[in-house]
């Protein structure tokens, strides 16, 4: 199987007829797509860090209040 | 029309059952390149059939009961018939090219809800197969696949070991079954 004109055409054409939320509902329940929740901190460092919460419908929650306020290196 | 062999390793006993059923009993769930009957194929490896028994063996082993859950293992090796424009091959550029265009257009449609999925190769086919995007029957990939001795020595490499392949509807695409060879684990597990 080959990127033809006729396989790009097939996948456009699922994507260009369905919405988002349906697509997204049905990733979901149908096929086990889990929602990717997390923060891609890798290489990366921060000279403040200030109050921050991130939390999503599936209850992860990453809290940052409770970390150095001034020089926290957070890369790998 | 591409034809090759594959080489499934199991227990003796689910062995019977497969040649009696052509796999049909034996279609399962994976996430590594999607749901249906895996099979070790030539590529990476030119010995498919001995990592067959490698994985039959090392599939026996329970390591919560500390021991084998079977004694007898069993090489079957069969006969793979595929059009090529229902083979996904994942181990080539073209094949690679599908999967990602696939994984560009559904992650353009969920941004816009502002959300992220973790896309899995085997989740993206079966939701392509399914959905009746693409006309995949077939699929191969490379893989880092751990036998016993990877697992009792903690090896665990990025770099492929093996080339496998899942058939989505056996009864479909594969068209001869024999035992290539049987054994039991003692005796090979040392």
């Amino acid at each position: 199987m080959k990127l033809t004109e006729d396989i790009k055409k097939r996948i456009d054409n699922y994507f260009d007829n369905i919405s988002a939320q349906e697509l997204y509902e049905t990733a979901i329940s149908k096929y086990g797509f889990k929602e990717n929740i997390d923060i891609d901190l890798d290489n990366q460092s921060f000279s403040k860090v200030g109050q921050n919460v991130y939390s999503s419908n599936l209850d992860n929650r990453i809290d940052l209040d409770k970390m150095d306020h001034n020089t926290t290196p957070l890369a790998a | 029309m591409h034809q090759f062999d594959g080489f499934h390793g199991t227990s003796f006993t689910s062995a019977e059952e497969i040649l009696d059923s052509n796999y049909e009993l034996s279609i399962g769930d994976d996430e590594w390149i999607g749901n249906g009957v895996y099979f070790f194929i030539s590529g990476i490896s030119s010995k498919p059939g001995e990592q067959a028994k490698l994985w039959a063996i090392a599939q026996a082993w329970d390591n919560i009961e500390r021991r084998n859950r079977y004694k007898r293992f069993c090489v079957i090796k069969s006969k793979i018939e595929v059009d090529d424009n229902c083979l996904l091959d994942l181990t080539s550029e073209d094949g690679v090219s599908v999967l990602n265009y696939l994984i560009e257009r559904f992650e353009d449609k969920i941004s816009r809800l502002n959300k992220r999925f973790k896309y899995i190769d085997g989740l993206v086919i079966n939701f392509a197969v399914k959905e009746g995007i693409l006309p995949i029957e077939v699929v191969k990939g490379n893989f880092y696949i751990k036998f016993a001795k990877e697992r009792i020595k903690g090896f665990n490499l990025r770099t492929p070991n093996c080339t496998i392949c899942t058939v989505l509807d056996p009864t479909k695409n594969i068209i001869e079954n024999h035992i290539q060879s049987t054994g039991d684990i003692g005796n090979e597990a040392n």
